[in-house]
């Protein structure tokens, strides 16, 4: 099931994001924002990535009537999504100077 | 002459700026309620079991969007996603669920979805070919699996409304082995019109 993932260009954006601070939760919003992707496509990709064990997500710690707005959801890499993505990456990796088409 | 359309054409050009303003400051203050419409209508085509959680997280990012359009992409965003998120969800619990069958001799075995949709299909073509009256029975337990679980792979869930017109219409077709198994819809036994009239 968690190796059954499509790796499109959002895909691998979003994990290339991810890997960067696997410890630190990210919201849709910021996700969207950092990465330049749309609702439609974003969302779907992060349930997707849920559902493969890739990712987890959790809510804000933070009672919304005192803050004065909803809590966030923040989504996080897995430690087998940290592996399978770093993975995933590092086959899609290219030596430098070499045309990756080629 | 000149002079009086110059003089028209900077009175309405005036007047359209006026409007136009009074407009989009009118768009801007209900903009924000309009997105807001549109996640919750989004959010009503997802299972029920996650509904709750994405209302709720789709409007904090709501929340944090800034500006007008912003707000309005993200909606609209999520009102085109909600049916495949629905697709998904359901494929996620499909894969994860197990169907139990009691065969004699064999046991209970459990089988994932797929499996267990080509099997009952499998049963249902072996008992026909031996003129039975069970394949009625055993489509019945197809269509009700279908009915709780189905979904192809691309097509999206299936119009369940549809499926059992569909359903119904095949149903129309003279059985002449079986007359009293005319259609199942929704699990109820349809029965012909002669029958009904000798019940009431």
């Amino acid at each position: 099931m968690a190796n059954n993932i499509r790796l499109s260009g959002p895909t691998l954006r979003l994990l290339k994001l991810m890997i960067e601070k696997p410890l630190q939760g990210r919201s849709g919003a910021e996700i969207s924002k950092t990465l330049n992707i749309g609702s439609g496509t974003l969302y779907p990709l992060l349930q997707r990535l849920e559902n493969a064990g890739w990712l987890k997500s959790e809510w804000e710690q933070l009672d919304p009537s005192e803050a004065g707005r909803p809590r966030r959801r923040y989504y996080k890499l897995t430690g087998e999504g940290q592996k399978l993505a770093v993975q995933a990456l590092a086959e899609l990796q290219t030596a430098p100077g070499v045309l990756a088409w080629q | 002459m000149a002079m009086i359309t110059d003089l028209l054409a900077a009175v309405g050009a005036a007047a359209a700026a006026f409007f136009g303003h009074l407009v989009a400051h009118d768009f801007t203050e209900i903009a924000p309620s309009i997105a807001r419409a549109l996640i919750l209508s989004a959010t009503r085509k997802l299972p029920k079991k996650i509904r709750q959680r994405y209302s709720e997280e789709w409007l904090a990012d709501l929340n944090d969007r800034r500006g007008v359009l912003a707000k309005l992409g993200h909606s609209f965003g999520c009102v085109l996603c909600a049916r495949r998120m629905r697709t998904q969800s359901i494929r996620a619990g499909l894969s994860k669920k197990k169907f139990r069958f009691q065969i004699g001799g064999v046991g209970i075995i459990e089988l994932d979805f797929p499996t267990a949709l080509f099997f009952v299909g499998l049963a249902t073509h072996w008992m026909k070919s031996r003129n039975s009256s069970r394949p009625v029975k055993m489509a019945r337990i197809a269509y009700g699996l279908a009915k709780h679980a189905f979904i192809f792979r691309n097509l999206g869930p299936i119009d369940f409304g549809k499926t059992a017109r569909l359903v119904g219409m095949l149903g129309r077709i003279p059985d002449k082995k079986n007359p009293q198994f005319k259609a199942w819809v929704d699990g109820r036994q349809i029965l012909p019109e002669k029958q009904k009239d000798t019940g009431a």
